[in-house]
């Protein structure tokens, strides 16, 4: 077995959160695999988006550290886990009158300083992340005009400009139709594969995770429930016990992952 | 320099500025149309003097009354009118970044009651005026602590602070009037400008607090702006960026604060300057950016021809400033809130 470090860049240990005397996440331990794409699947209040924004010390855990690269995140200077680590947060919220180029270019921002508001790399990199979503053209267009696939896109491309190699996503593809879904779904796998990235993602979706995903985790009340490969993690009676759900599992014709058809 | 699709790269040693083409146009308009407003504002008055005497009697060494009406009474009130407006531009459109809100400006929110109170106090407890200054500053800043600590919950909350903030702010400006009306009469006019704001009684010292303030404040502003802009994202994607957001917001509402209360101290809490600069800055450059340099600029020609108009209207009759700058803000207010209702913001 590899050195823990090696194969994770991102874990969290013993991690405790509650808002006042409610717990949400209680001694959660988690080691996120390098490369792969990971996605937490459970139902609403579970806690998915918390461990989510733990992970991204975007809250202080009670209890426990997140550590990155195998030290504490919340130690390190943040303009430096922001050039390791990206989160799209799940109902990101632009600057009014904003372009889509501005705003791709606004995930430089921990590569930039006030001194040096602008550098050969930063134009390499937004060119980079605009060709990767396909969004070049959209480029001088007002962010406001624009429909919930393609800024779903820009937001993507925003992350992809921020060239760290994790990305977080909240909930990534809520609000968009089943369409737009996979081309989002498309656009992670191709940034895992072609870049490396490691991906954990919060998607509500059991079939499109199933498909999607390297690593799945499954969560309730702030635990885990279960963790592994869809085969392992799909079943009957884990659906039953995560999500009290009547269903069966069968596989998917296209992909031969795990389908849940409810029954 | 180079371009780069809406852009000028302004390249620095080791490093680059970035600055929209529109917004180095508009800025350029700006500083045109601001000297030419100077330059009125030094020609007309009740005196009359003529326009190509204006700027030989600024280097002559005649010493008459033409001289002494221009450099003693006129200019320093023209000069504090143009630190004061350029400062509460400046501070309202760094609140209004910071809040993602056209409302949030410090008038609206209170600190410009807080300064003008502090300042009334100082002249009730000591009997004289010669603590106004800091009275003010103090205000403001404690009514700023007060509503920033009335409104924390787990981190700054933008909504809680700007309906603490108008609480505040009503509550404060009742203070101030009951104050006044402990105040004898005479006293009392006098005191006026605490109300409603005016560069009347302005005199040669009020110059340089406010020109500092401006020089200062206003650079510290300017660099600022690189991480208000970044702010105008939510929290989370801000710290997201590796910005420390609580840190960065304090900061901005204390350089913001500081703007607002050294303005206040010399001319009163002057309505609408600090509402109206940023979003006219902005709706001129079509720029997401705060645009501060822009929102002084707009600060400061509202408030030359706002004080232009009032010293000049009524020959016989002052008024104070705040009136005009009322008669340009309060309509704006009024289409701001019927476009937010129209949209169901409010």
């Amino acid at each position: 077995m590899l050195e823990p470090q090696e194969n994770t860049p991102l874990e969290a240990k013993d991690l405790g959160l509650s808002f006042g005397s409610h717990v949400v996440l209680k001694d959660f331990n988690l080691a996120v695999p390098k490369g792969r794409v990971s996605v937490v699947i459970g139902p609403n209040a579970c806690g998915k988006s918390t461990l989510l924004r733990s992970l991204a010390r975007l809250e202080k855990p009670s209890a426990g550290t997140v550590l990155l690269d195998g030290k504490s995140i919340h130690k390190q200077p943040t303009r430096g886990v922001a050039k390791r680590l990206g989160i799209l947060p799940q109902m990101p919220v632009a600057p009014e009158g904003i372009t889509v180029g501005d705003l791709v270019s606004r995930g430089r921002t921990p590569h930039q300083s006030v001194w040096r508001q602008w550098s050969r790399q930063d134009e390499v990199a937004i060119q980079n992340a605009m060709d990767m979503t396909k969004i070049t053209e959209l480029r001088d267009k007002a962010f406001s005009s624009l429909s919930g696939g393609q800024r779903q896109r820009v937001w993507i491309a925003m992350a992809l400009a921020q060239e760290t190699d994790l990305l977080l996503l909240d909930e990534p593809t809520t609000f968009l139709d089943l369409a737009h879904q996979i081309e989002l779904l498309e656009l992670l796998k191709r940034c895992n594969e072609e870049q490396q990235m490691t991906i954990v993602a919060v998607l509500h979706d059991i079939n499109l995770a199933a498909r999607y995903a390297h690593h799945l985790v499954v969560m309730k009340n702030g635990q885990i429930e279960a963790q592994g490969s869809a085969d392992k993690v799909i079943t009957q009676d884990i659906m039953k016990s995560t999500f009290g759900l009547e269903c069966y599992v069968m596989p998917d014709p296209v992909k031969g992952t795990p389908l849940v058809v409810p029954a | 320099m180079k371009l780069l699709g809406h852009h000028l790269v302004v390249p620095l040693p080791g490093g680059a500025l970035l600055m929209r083409k529109r917004s180095a146009v508009v800025g350029a308009v700006l500083l045109v149309l601001s000297l030419v407003a100077l330059f009125a504002a030094h020609w007309l008055g009740a005196y009359p003097i003529s326009a190509n005497r204006i700027v030989p009697l600024f280097f002559s060494g005649e010493g008459g009354v033409d001289q002494l009406i221009l450099l003693d009474v006129r200019m320093p009130r023209i000069l504090v009118g143009v630190f004061v407006g350029g400062l509460m531009g400046m501070s309202g459109a760094i609140f209004q970044a910071l809040m993602r809100n056209p409302l949030a400006s410090p008038d609206v929110l209170g600190f410009n009651a807080g300064a003008a109170f502090g300042a009334l106090l100082t002249i009730f407890l000591f009997g004289s005026a010669a603590y106004v200054f800091w009275g003010a500053v103090a205000g403001g800043v404690l009514t700023a602590l007060l509503v920033v600590a009335l409104s924390w919950h787990r981190g700054l909350d933008l909504f809680r602070l700007i309906m603490v903030g108008i609480g505040i702010g009503f509550t404060l400006l009742a203070c101030a009037d009951f104050l006044m009306s402990q105040l004898d009469i005479q006293r009392a006019s006098d005191m006026a400008k605490w109300l409603v704001g005016s560069l009347g009684q302005v005199q040669r010292e009020d110059i340089a607090p406010v020109a500092i303030a401006f020089v200062v404040l206003g650079a510290l502003g300017v660099v600022l702006q690189y991480f208000l802009d970044r702010l105008a994202f939510d929290e989370d994607l801000a710290a997201g960026l590796g910005l420390k957001v609580n840190g960065l917001r304090l900061l901005l509402v204390a350089v913001a604060v500081v703007m607002t209360a050294t303005a206040v101290a010399v001319a009163g809490p002057i309505p609408f300057v600090a509402f109206v600069s940023g979003p006219i800055a902005r709706q001129l450059s079509r720029t997401p950016s705060s645009a501060l340099i822009l929102a002084a600029g707009i600060g400061i020609l509202v408030t030359l021809l706002s004080d232009t108009a009032a010293r000049t209207l009524v020959a016989a009759f002052q008024m104070p400033t705040g009136v005009f700058t009322a008669l340009i803000g309060a309509p704006y207010l009024i289409w701001l809130l019927a476009r937010q209702a129209k949209r169901n913001l409010i």
